[in-house]
């Protein structure tokens, strides 16, 4: 466990010393700073669309920093050499892998902490209502999707080049939901076999627009007539399933890449 | 190396150790496999291509949408490569510290950086190219559009590749690769957003022409984009647009590129 | 070889200081959108399969902007958009529903929810150069300013116009049925993912009665596209109408300051200095509300057809603008400067164009001076 921890920190240590994380979450606060000060023709009570822009940002902000950091982690290693060191200590791979994933879900969880502060203290400045508990779930699965990210990345920096690996690790963030309406929609239009090939692509391939809260966070207002909220939190039982979909998929992905990294020759 | 003999090469000398440059930078883009990048990209346009055929296409404004969505990719897809081949160029070599070798060769740091943004143009024209065979070429064309209208966009995208590969080129001398990468993706796709935003924010203050001005060192790479203008099936721009577009385009890579030169020469590798 | 060095370093420079005259120059040549920037063609390829499939998925801004307004006045919740502005100006229904593949018709549907009988896809193509039966709609300026509302915006953004954030409609729309692009929990084929995604996603059951929210939470979007495209000249006219309908001073001025930055980023769109004479006439400054008709109506003719037919790059939405510009420029000088004045405008417009009925018809009623245009009384109707 220590050993973990170790690895851990020093894949934190190293991305917060390339200044990287840094910047990137200093150039998401920027934007979200630059749609605060605009005034939006006098009008107040407008929050969702700073909901909306600063819970975006967040999301792809993180998202694209986890790609980055994951993909990266082996493929370095290997080519600076500084992996025969560290395997040559008794740590195992699965060790090396496990500390690497923590290190990297850290990374996300420090973003995640900054931009949250931010945005906290932003809806707080404009007194715009936010559905707390909604929040805290959209967090909450955020992290989960952070973790299935990364633990694809690992798996794509083992099966292609770094390029192709970010590429690839983007373009299915950005485009999954897209892939999920698509399929969803043209079910109706193919033949048998088409349906056994979407069904399986719905199955095989994580959903991630299910680890997205925003829409329901952005969106959630109190109705003044009554004063209930538009939206409410997810039940528990959701959560829970929500929570081992992505766990099934983070484990999979995970499992394959310590395969992989098990039978890559040093 | 003595940094004054390699700040301004002449043209007849350099030309030979730029193409050879050139050649390295494509032959090692293949080697490592990098037109996975473009595979994937085109397995995006695949897949689009499948769900038009599943759904149909239902009148000519929607057939002129997949179009537009078509060749919008296309330009997105094939700055994005360019963007990621230039920015990786000198990072790449300083970490594998391949470029003392380079440049023990008779190889001014002038002419390998010369060959280095050929070499990125030209993959960006390839990936251009290839990307039209998936995304313009089958896409629906159901309405009236002008061919010179797309030549037009097209040469300036050349134009557009230009610009970017200088601009990474310049930038990888001061960024890490993947925050230069990020950074230079904001400048490449919402730089007009950005420029829109502080122009429109200035407006009616004191500081609006100052504004206008200082945003124009922001390269704007709106004005090198003509695809909506073809797929809206606007006539081709007049010749004077047109070349104050390239003329942009050529000032910004000169700029660019000169910096990039100059502080290359200064830099310890 | 360090003093070439040293000049082309200069030149470098110089060249660098002196590079925004070239992105100056170039704003003031801006390229257009062509026929991409009409409403019509923005409705069909939304309403699309494609585009449904795409979710927010969109390459322009204006189309963005488009899905946008149609998610935040139901809550983030995404109904299929098979909007039709000219059907529901005419009857008040949005005719939504899934489209079905091939050999899905009315005889093996068994889904009470579909429309089969009515696969009506209106095309605004009313003729305006015969349309001399149907100028109710044209003589008065309550109903000048109604028409160019309904090109502008869809009945739901007129139903939601008047509403403050956190209202919502207190009736229910029992006459709509509109389909989800989530699926209903009977109509989906991926179980457990389904359901996660109707939670998990804003989504309503769609036979139960729909809710809309206030419009005003879309300006801050509108005051963005046009920042960040100030050529988008419907995100002008859009923002300007929602902060109209706040029904405030306040909001009204705001509304003539967005129109008349508009106007400045777009000094020939014409619609932009209609929009600025209703928005005067709600301020009750009619002399410059006047002088925006009529600027509109001078832009409009110079940029009309002769014979007012439509193609690429002039609509039936453009039509009805001009026929309102023309038409407010005519009836305020009539109440302004009398019928003498009216008439000379009306003739001095007619000489310009080729064919335009609706202004044959109030310049017959002027022409006859025991009788009143049809539509006189309503003259005065405040916007």
């Amino acid at each position: 466990m220590r050993a973990v921890w170790l690895i851990a920190r020093s894949v934190l240590v190293e991305a917060v010393r390339r200044k990287e994380i840094y910047v990137i979450v200093l150039a998401s606060l920027g934007l979200i700073g630059a749609v605060m000060t605009v005034d939006f023709f006098r009008l107040e009570g407008l929050s969702k669309f700073y909901r909306e822009i600063a819970l975006k940002i967040m999301g792809v902000a993180t998202a694209l920093t986890v790609i980055v950091l994951a993909a990266r982690q082996l493929p370095r290693e290997f080519e600076a050499r500084t992996i025969y060191p560290l395997l040559a200590k008794p740590i195992s791979r699965t060790t090396f892998l496990l500390g690497k994933l923590l290190g990297v879900m850290l990374a996300a969880g420090f973003c995640f902490t900054l931009f949250s502060a931010v945005f906290l203290a932003g809806t707080l400045y404009l007194g715009s209502g936010l559905h707390a508990g909604l929040y805290a779930q959209y967090l909450y699965l955020q992290m989960i999707q952070m973790l299935v990210l990364a633990t694809m990345a690992f798996l794509l920096s083992l099966l292609m080049n770094l390029d192709a690996a970010i590429t690839l690790g983007a373009v299915f963030y950005a485009l999954s939901s897209v892939l999920m309406s698509a399929v969803s929609y043209i079910y109706d239009w193919v033949g048998a076999v088409g349906k056994v090939v979407l069904l399986a692509l719905t199955i095989l391939l994580p959903q991630l627009p299910l680890f997205d809260l925003s829409e329901k966070t952005v969106h959630a207002e109190r109705v003044t007539l009554g004063g209930e909220w538009t939206w409410t939190a997810l039940d528990a039982p959701t959560m829970a399933m929500l929570t081992a979909y992505g766990a099934v998929f983070a484990a999979v992905y995970f499992g394959l890449s310590l395969l992989l990294f098990r039978r890559k020759p040093l | 190396m003595s940094t004054d003999s390699a700040a301004i090469p002449a043209p007849e000398s350099s030309l030979r150790p730029v193409a050879l440059v050139a050649r390295a930078v494509v032959l090692e883009t293949v080697r490592r496999r990098e037109f996975y990048v473009l595979a994937i990209f085109m397995g995006i346009f695949l897949a689009g291509a499948l769900i038009a055929e599943i759904v149909g296409i239902e009148n000519p404004a929607t057939g002129t949408f997949i179009l537009d969505l078509g060749l919008s990719l296309c330009v997105v897809f094939s700055q994005l490569v360019t963007l990621l081949t230039a920015a990786r160029q000198i990072p790449d070599e300083l970490e594998a510290r391949t470029l003392h070798p380079l440049l023990a060769k008779p190889v001014s740091r002038g002419q390998c950086l010369m060959g280095k943004w050929l070499a990125s143009v030209f993959v960006g024209v390839f990936a251009l190219g290839v990307m039209l065979l998936m995304g313009w070429v089958p896409a629906p064309k159901m309405e009236r559009y002008y061919d010179l209208t797309l030549l037009q966009a097209l040469v300036l995208q050349v134009a557009a590749f230009c610009v970017i590969a200088a601009l990474a080129l310049l930038s990888s001398l001061f960024i890490p690769k993947m925050l230069n990468m990020v950074l230079l993706a904001i400048i490449v796709f919402k730089s007009s957003t950005i420029i829109g935003f502080l122009q429109a924010r200035a407006a009616g203050t004191a500081l609006e022409d100052v504004v206008r001005w200082l945003t124009g060192y922001i390269p704007d790479f709106s004005h090198f984009n003509l695809v909506q203008a073809y797929t809206g099936g606007v006539e081709p721009v007049g010749f004077e647009t047109f070349t104050l577009r390239l003329a942009y385009a050529a000032v910004l890579s000169t700029i660019y590129l000169a910096a990039a030169v100059w502080v290359f020469n200064r830099r310890t590798v | 070889m360090k003093a070439t060095a040293r000049v082309a370093s200069a030149a470098a420079l110089a060249l660098f200081l002196v590079s925004p005259i070239l992105p100056l120059q170039l704003s003031t040549q801006t390229v257009g959108g062509g026929r991409g920037d009409s409403v019509e063609a923005a409705e069909q390829r939304n309403a699309s399969a494609f585009a449904i499939i795409l979710g927010e998925f969109r390459t322009n801004v204006s189309d963005m902007i488009f899905i946008k307004t149609e998610r935040y006045l139901d809550s983030g919740i995404a109904y299929l958009p098979h909007i039709n502005t000219d059907a529901m100006a005419q009857s008040g229904e949005i005719e939504t529903r899934r489209r079905q593949p091939a050999g899905h018709d009315a005889t093996t549907c068994t889904d009470p929810s579909h429309h089969h009988d009515h696969d009506h896809d209106h095309d605004h193509d009313h003729d305006h150069a015969t349309s001399e039966t149907d100028h109710e709609s044209t003589d008065s300026v309550a109903a000048l300013q109604r028409q160019v509302e309904q090109g502008l915006t869809t009945a739901k953004m007129r139903e939601a116009a008047a509403l403050k954030p956190g209202e919502t409609t207190g009736h229910d729309h029992t006459h709509e049925f509109v389909d989800t692009i989530i699926r209903t929990a009977e109509k989906d084929f991926r179980g457990f993912i389904g359901h996660l995604e109707r939670r998990v996603k804003p989504w309503r059951d769609p036979r139960l009665p729909h809710r809309h929210t206030a419009g005003t939470e879309l300006l801050p979007w509108y005051r963005l596209a046009t920042m960040s495209n100030p050529q988008f000249v419907r995100g002008y006219l859009i923002g300007a109408w929602w902060l109209k309908k706040q029904r405030t001073e306040e909001q009204t001025l705001e509304a003539l300051k967005f129109i008349e930055e508009g106007i400045a980023n777009n000094p020939n769109a014409f619609q932009l200095h209609l929009m600025r004479g209703h928005i005067l006439r709600a301020l009750k400054r009619d002399a410059e509300a006047l002088q925006s008709f009529r600027r509109a109506a001078d832009l409009g003719i110079a940029q009309r057809p002769p014979d007012g037919k439509e193609g690429p790059t002039w609509t039936s939405y453009n039509e009805d603008d001009i026929t309102a510009a023309i038409l407010l420029s005519v009836f305020i000088e009539r109440d302004t400067k009398g019928r003498e004045a009216a008439l000379t405008l009306a003739r001095e417009y007619r000489s310009r164009m080729e064919t335009f009925p609706p202004l044959d018809r109030v310049i017959r009623s002027l022409e006859q001076p025991t009788q009143t245009p049809q539509g006189n009384a309503n003259a005065s109707d405040s916007p």
